[in-house]
């Protein structure tokens, strides 16, 4: 009963100052976005990470050793003897190899869409990758050349459904697939085309020819850069990238990224911390009398303070909560120009944000807030 | 008549020094409607203020209801505005943003609960059950000292200050407003108000006059011819 009260003469004095107010809700929105944003993708980012590392921990590309090491870039399509693989099997017998699949990129045209085209061992590429879930089957085997599985983005956007035929175009020459599965990952696998290596091979005139060999170790998790190394030697030739190794990169961004979002939000904050308590000390001179009077009804120091303070964290807590949602979007926007990828929304990192928000608010007051507390109502309520 | 207020040798001091109140002794009956009269400038608002426990004395002390004013901290001294006096501005000193009737929940709300139907009650007594939900601005100035003396009786305070509560009004609404003081001194209010108008302080039982500080007459209604009663040593 008493706290609705206190409710509505916020509402009403908030409503009443709110032009006054903006700037500082802004500045507080603008610290907390940063907050947000930071938090948003340190946890989000990591538990990508770390989920990754879980799911593909064990798992390994063999490229060739010329390739930079960027598995995104152009140089995927650098290319080794299919050689490889013979000598890759005799070593299975030294290093614990779960099972491993070639893999032969190119770009096709489907009319006039573009779209990547991954061959592949059909059989192999579904142990290594056991979640996929595939609508329809898989292709029958390593030497059908006229099946393929498409991508749900692909399907979607070419409106091709299971049994459908599809013609790609590589510099002039055209195989005809039939659609036999539609492959729906959440990842780059949505965007793409497979078919067996062989049928790619033939697409890209590029025969005994492979880009990587994606290869999963039965190991555990420190492990796994043994495997690596073991494979770097038997294999001449070729270089080996684990996931782990990726991962650790990709940290080291993320960790120095956090930093610098964290200092800035630091930065933000104590500007933001400034526009509210002038914003505070303004109202609270301009007020004077309203605390006066407050005091002759008989409100005490601490209720007269608590008035104030509960604008502050009002201000704070919708400024913090703008912040704090406008940091979710920043943090995907970072995160696809920087990682590739998006990061999943949560929810604690905004209401951080907030309750920062009112936090900083809430501090910044407590100077002119003070000073509102020690008006005397005698002098104040005065008549001219 | 049991007195509520007691005043002694009380004297107020401000820095300069203005000697504001120069050793003023004062007894109120309960129930009793006093006018405090005065040049500008002979200290009635300061005798007010102390009264209001918006200020201390220099020196001297003030009793109010057995509690000597003087002694308490000031926490003590906000609680104890807060349960015994009820003020009354000439300027209203109402929240513009508040609406009436959220002023006078405010009077509640830092005195116990805000009490919507009750509030709304304290101003149907004053006339302005039709008024609730104008803000200050939309009212005339006599609706707004009403609002005003609302607000002082919604929390029911043993004494209730008025400073010069029909200083900016014109007669009509003056008339109006020391009726509703008329009605509340036959309910059994003590008040007592600042005027510096001889027609509102007939209405009164009672006229002290202050100059320069000083007492230096006290009228009673039915003595009006009687010699006035220096209070002063001089
Ligand atoms: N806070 C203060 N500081 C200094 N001087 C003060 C203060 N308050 C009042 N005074 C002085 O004390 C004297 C009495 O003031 P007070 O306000 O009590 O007069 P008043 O009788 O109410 O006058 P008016 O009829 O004009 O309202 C005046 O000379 C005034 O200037
Ligand atoms: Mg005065």
């Amino acid at each position: 009963m008493r706290s609705r009260f206190l409710l509505r003469l916020l509402q009403r004095s908030l409503a009443n100052r709110f032009s006054r107010w903006l700037i500082a809700l802004l500045a507080v929105a603008l610290g907390a976005s940063l907050v947000s944003a930071s938090l948003t993708l340190a946890t989000g980012m990591r538990a990508k990470m770390q989920q990754a590392l879980r799911t593909y921990g064990a798992n390994l590309l063999v490229v060739p050793a010329a390739a930079p090491t960027d598995p995104g870039g152009a140089a995927l399509f650098a290319t080794m003897p299919e050689e490889v693989l013979g000598k890759l099997n005799a070593l299975r017998r030294t290093i614990p190899l779960l099972g491993y699949a070639p893999l032969l990129y190119t770009v096709a045209e489907i009319g006039s869409h573009r779209v990547a085209v991954v061959g592949t061992w059909p059989d192999a590429m579904r142990r290594v990758n056991p979640w996929w879930r595939v609508e329809g089957g898989w292709i029958q085997d390593r030497v059908e050349e006229a099946e393929a599985i498409i991508g749900a983005s692909v399907a979607e956007r070419l409106g091709l459904g299971v049994s459908a035929p599809l013609t790609l175009s590589v510099r002039g020459r055209s195989r005809t697939f039939r659609v036999v599965g539609i492959v729906k990952t959440g990842g780059s696998e949505d965007e793409q085309v497979v078919v067996s290596l062989r049928a790619a091979q033939e697409l890209t005139d590029r025969r005994g020819q492979l880009n990587l060999i994606q290869a999963s170790a039965l190991v555990g998790d420190g492990r796994v850069e043994d495997v690596a190394q073991a494979l770097e030697a038997g294999l001449p030739g070729v270089a080996v990238r684990t996931q782990l190794r990726l991962v650790l990169a990709e940290e080291r961004i993320l960790g120095r990224l956090s930093l610098l979002l964290g200092l800035l939000a630091g930065i933000v904050l104590i500007a933001s911390a400034l526009s509210v308590g002038a914003a505070m000390a303004s109202s609270v001179l301009e007020r004077r009398r309203e605390i006066g009077l407050m005091k002759a009804l008989g409100a005490s120091r601490l209720r007269v303070g608590a008035v104030f303070l509960a604008e502050a964290g009002a201000i704070g807590l919708a400024g913090g909560l703008l912040g704090g949602v406008t940091g979710v979007g920043l943090a995907q926007g970072i995160a696809h120009s920087v990682f590739g990828t998006g990061v999943p929304p949560t929810v604690l990192p905004p209401l951080t944000a907030a309750l920062v928000g009112a936090g900083v608010a809430g501090l910044a007051s407590l100077i002119p807030v003070r000073r509102a507390t020690a008006i005397q109502p005698g002098i104040v309520l005065r008549g001219d | 008549m049991h007195e509520i207020i007691r005043l002694q040798s009380l004297s107020k001091v401000f820095p300069g020094p203005v000697v504001a109140l120069d050793r003023v002794s004062l007894a109120i009956p309960q129930g009793e409607w006093m006018a405090v009269m005065g040049a500008s400038g002979s200290g009635k608002s300061t005798l007010l203020n102390l009264l209001g426990c918006l200020d201390r004395p220099t020196e001297g002390q003030i009793l109010m209801g057995g509690t000597s004013i003087g002694e308490l901290t000031e926490a003590q001294l906000t609680g104890f505005r807060r349960e015994t006096v009820g003020l009354i501005f000439q300027q209203f000193h109402l929240v513009p943003y508040l609406s009436a009737v959220e002023n006078v929940m405010l009077a509640q709300y830092f005195h116990s609960l805000a009490d919507e139907a009750e509030a709304s009650e304290a101003l149907a007594r004053v006339g302005l059950a039709d008024r609730l939900r104008h803000r200050p601005a939309q009212l005339s100035g006599g609706e707004q000292q009403r609002v005003c003396i609302a607000r002082a009786l919604v929390n029911q305070p043993k004494i209730l200050l008025a400073d010069e509560p029909t200083g900016n009004l014109d007669e009509a609404n003056e008339r109006v407003v020391m009726d509703i003081f008329q009605q509340l001194h036959d309910d059994g209010h003590t008040i007592v108000m600042v005027t510096h108008d001889p027609h509102v302080g007939m209405l009164a039982d009672r006229r002290i006059e202050l100059e320069h500080g000083r007492l230096v007459t006290i009228h009673t209604h039915d003595l009006v011819a009687a010699a006035p009663r220096t209070a002063d040593q001089s």
